[in-house]
């Protein structure tokens, strides 16, 4: 019983990771990172089989902060949305400092990108 | 167990506690109730006699002949200043008395651990008790009295009078610290203190950024000076391990005499000596530092401070007797001294410029005295010379006084220090015309006068050693040592003769002759207040007597009367005249034909004077002509402030400025280290930053491969 229940959240999680890496959709990335926190919790609920209960008990702290998280994250995601109208991560890349492509790397202002781009420049991080 | 152990000898500490407690209650009072109103002094007349004109178109204004308004405390200030000398005076007194008549060892009180550097250098705060030291005590304290009781008189009117007298208790303490230092460490803290606060005293008046100036310069160039002092510190230290006078003369010994670590030791002694007493190349500061109170130049830039040099040479006599080569130096650079500033005095006409120039020339001959190893004729010709030429300062000081109190009747703006303002003084002030021509002949070393009998036995001292001494016998700069010393008889015996020829133009321009100062100031000139004119009277007495402490054997007197100081200062200084000696006492060959020679010298200086100089041709400085020729570089100094000014101070400022300040310090300081590593920093953080792409995806790869390794690392391992 074990083995199986390993074997397939280890599939879960992989899945999870594909998904994380490959899309840019902040939500679906967000539902990938919950399928991982899932696959472990199903090695958890596997491993209780052989070390007890605890395993369970670790399954409910999971299950109740990813309950928290998730309000967390989907909160930031709409912040995040209504500010630059999307939630594509591939414009969303504040962290970074100046953006390689920008024409005016040094500025104060941010300015609105010309389209097709629908967003603010996002260089510093007095856009408004 | 020491004689003095026990006696009154344990309250040496007292001595420069004393002034101290002094400087502190004046220092106090003069920041408390300070309320300066700008200089007021006789020699500083311009200033003030503008705000007087000021004052005087405006008839409502105050009456500027009133009595000025005196500080607060004005009182207390007079009391406290002088009598804390008084009583350190009567303090050097019983500790002289307490002596017993022939001490062996110095008595070294040591107080407490100063600077315990590890356990190599013990520096301890300690005092020495011995025949130098005590000398120096008295003749420091004494003629520091008198000048403070005159210097109630004239700076009674001063608003800075409380802070005046504060400087000047504070130099008294720190001059006793100097000469009564068991060390070469304490006596440095004296040495520098002086220098304090002569910069201060010159400087008192600062105001007129002039005096600021002069003040200035003084302490910069006694900077060069004691870099010579520190560097021969370090060079004693390293090379004899202890820095006490009592250590270092046990352990010089084990240096090669007459070596080249010797003579270098000395030769920065020397630079230092050089610095605070004076002496060429050093020596440009005096003459400036007359822009202090006249009381100031006769206590710290005449009778006390400049002598420092003198004593260190004679408490280093240990060293210098070792090294003939260094002694030589010192009376070479004294007698040169001696002539060149006696000529630069010939010529000049501020009363105490032409004083200054006396004294740096007069510790040349000290110079002399010590560097041949005569060091008890040096120290004598320091004691006569304090009585004649405080007496000289405090004369001029009256002569000054009365001066600026005509001028300041009348309203006039005319320079009440130049000479040929003076002029008949005589008629207007008696007692100081008489006290004036005591000190001019015993500067000029007219017999029974004190003068006379120091600078004889220098100039007798320099003929025994060209004979037979141990700087007869090495080579200076290639010249026999003898002829260097016969070389320098000369010298000083043309110095004497100038000496002689510039003091008497001083008193038949200042005294004789018709008075130029103008017919309406006359009726103002007078005689100064007894308060002036009694440490006036006092010194006066001195200076005719003041050779009774050691008059010379030829005179045939009754044993105990002939070489009192001789005999006294032998326990310090006995063994290193005898090594200079080559162990045998001294005998002057031919010594009552020199005495002749050196008093028809004296003599002859005045006579020319009297017959060439014509006080009544000379007009007022207003109508004076400019000089011309010779006479002209006279006025001039031989340009030598000039001359420092393009080779020294003109190629140090560029220095500074071009390569120092904008090379070192903006260049390379603040361009490359601070700004350059700023800019460095920010050049990597830019290259690092385009590892942080912003795009979370790109994290979150690195995070998988970053897991994957650790995790592969673990499972492989």
């Amino acid at each position: 019983m074990v083995p199986e229940a390993l074997f397939f959240s280890a599939i879960l999680f992989v899945i999870g990771v594909v998904g994380v890496l490959t899309r840019r959709n902040a939500i679906i990335i967000f539902m990938c990172v919950e399928l991982m926190l899932n696959a472990v919790n199903l090695s958890f609920i596997g491993f209780s089989r052989l070390y007890g209960a605890s395993g369970q008990v670790f399954v409910i702290f999971v299950m109740s902060v990813a309950a928290a998280e998730a309000a967390v994250g989907l909160a930031i995601i709409i912040a995040i949305f209504r500010h630059h109208e999307t939630v594509d991560l591939k414009n969303i890349n504040l962290l970074k400092g100046w953006c390689s492509n920008c024409p005016w790397p040094n500025r104060v202002e941010c300015i609105r990108l010309p389209a097709p781009s629908p967003s603010w420049c996002g260089c510093c991080r007095y856009c408004r | 167990m020491h004689p003095l152990a026990g006696s009154i000898a344990e309250l040496v500490w007292l001595l420069p506690i004393l002034p101290l407690i002094g400087f502190v209650i004046n220092g106090a009072i003069s920041l408390f109730t300070s309320f300066h109103a700008g200089p007021a002094d006789p020699s500083a007349a311009h200033g003030e006699h503008d705000v007087a004109h000021a004052g005087h178109e405006a008839p409502d204004t105050h009456d500027e002949h009133a009595a000025p308004k005196r500080a607060p405390l004005h009182a207390i200030v007079t009391i406290v200043g002088p009598l804390v000398l008084l009583l350190a005076f009567g303090l050097g007194v019983a500790i002289f008395v307490a002596m017993p008549s022939h001490m062996a060892t110095p008595f070294v009180k040591t107080f407490f651990a100063w600077m315990p550097v590890g356990t190599d250098l013990p520096i301890h705060w300690a005092f020495q008790v011995d025949q130098l030291s005590v000398m120096m005590v008295l003749f420091v304290t004494g003629v520091s009295a008198l000048i403070h009781i005159f210097s109630v008189g004239y700076m009674g009117d001063d608003p800075g009078y409380a802070r005046y007298f504060a400087f000047l208790n504070l130099f008294v303490a720190f001059m006793l610290v100097l000469v009564l230092g068991a060390s070469y460490p304490v006596m440095f803290v004296g040495w520098e203190g002086v220098g304090l606060v002569s910069y201060l005293l010159i400087g008192f008046w600062f105001n007129d950024k002039a005096n600021a100036d002069a003040g200035t310069k003084a302490f910069i160039v006694n900077r060069i000076g004691d870099f010579g002092f520190l560097i021969a510190m370090f060079l004693i230290w390293s090379n004899v391990g202890t820095l006490d006078f009592s250590g270092v003369a046990a352990g010089v010994g084990s240096l090669p005499a007459g070596g080249p670590l010797l003579t270098t030791i000395c030769l920065f002694m020397l630079l230092a000596c050089t610095g605070k007493s004076a002496q060429i190349p050093l020596y440009v500061w005096l003459p400036d530092a007359m822009a202090g109170p006249t009381p100031v130049s006769a206590l710290i830039h005449a009778a006390t401070m400049v002598t420092a040099g003198v004593y260190l040479v004679a408490r280093s006599s240990f060293l210098f007797s070792l090294s003939p080569v260094a002694c030589l130096t010192v009376a070479v650079i004294g007698a040169v001294t001696a002539l060149f500033a006696a000529t630069i005095g010939l010529k000049q006409w501020d009363i105490k410029k032409l004083l200054a120039y006396s004294t740096v020339s007069k510790i040349g001959y000290m110079f002399i005295g010590v560097g041949v190893g005569a060091y008890v004729a040096g120290l004598f010709h320091v004691i006569t010379h304090s009585f004649f030429k405080a007496l000289l300062f405090l004369g001029a000081g009256s002569v000054i006084f009365g001066m600026h109190a005509a001028y300041h009747h009348t309203h006039s703006t005319e320079d009440a220090q130049d000479m040929r303002n003076m002029g008949g003084l005589r008629a207007y002030m008696p007692l100081t015309f008489v006290m004036m021509w005591i000190a001019t002949l015993a500067i000029s070393g007219i017999p029974i006068f004190a003068g006379f009998f120091s600078k004889d036995e220098i100039l007798g001292s320099v003929i025994a050693r060209a004979a037979d001494s141990t700087l007869a016998d090495v080579h200076w700069l290639g010249i026999p040592g003898s002829a260097v010393l016969y070389a320098v008889y000369v010298l000083a015996l043309a110095g004497a003769f100038l000496t002689a020829l510039y003091m008497t133009r001083m008193m038949l321009y200042t005294f004789h002759g018709p008075n130029r100062t103008g017919v309406e100031e006359q009726a103002h000139l007078h005689e100064a207040p007894p308060l002036l004119t009694f440490p006036v009277v006092v010194l006066g007495v001195l200076s005719v007597l003041g050779g009774i402490i050691n008059l010379p054997a030829f005179l045939h007197l009754p044993a105990g009367w002939t070489g009192a100081l001789d005999q006294w200062l032998a326990p310090v200084v006995g063994d290193a005249t005898l090594h200079v000696t080559h162990g045998v006492a001294a005998e002057t060959p031919h010594e009552v034909a020199l005495v002749g020679l050196a008093i028809v010298v004296a003599i002859a200086g005045i006579v020319t004077a009297f017959v060439k100089l014509k006080p009544a041709a000379l007009v007022p400085k207003r109508d004076a002509q400019p000089a011309t020729g010779f006479e002209r570089v006279l006025e001039n100094k031989y340009y030598v402030d000039e001359l420092y000014d393009r080779t020294v101070v003109t190629p140090v400022v560029a220095v500074s400025r071009s390569f120092l300040w904008k090379g070192i310090d903006a260049g390379l300081i603040d361009g490359v280290l601070v700004n350059g590593s700023a800019w460095f920093m920010r050049g990597l953080a830019r290259s690092g930053s385009w590892l942080q792409t912003g795009q979370v995806g790109a994290y979150a790869w690195a995070i998988v491969i970053g897991v994957l390794a650790v995790l592969g690392a673990f499972t492989l391992r």
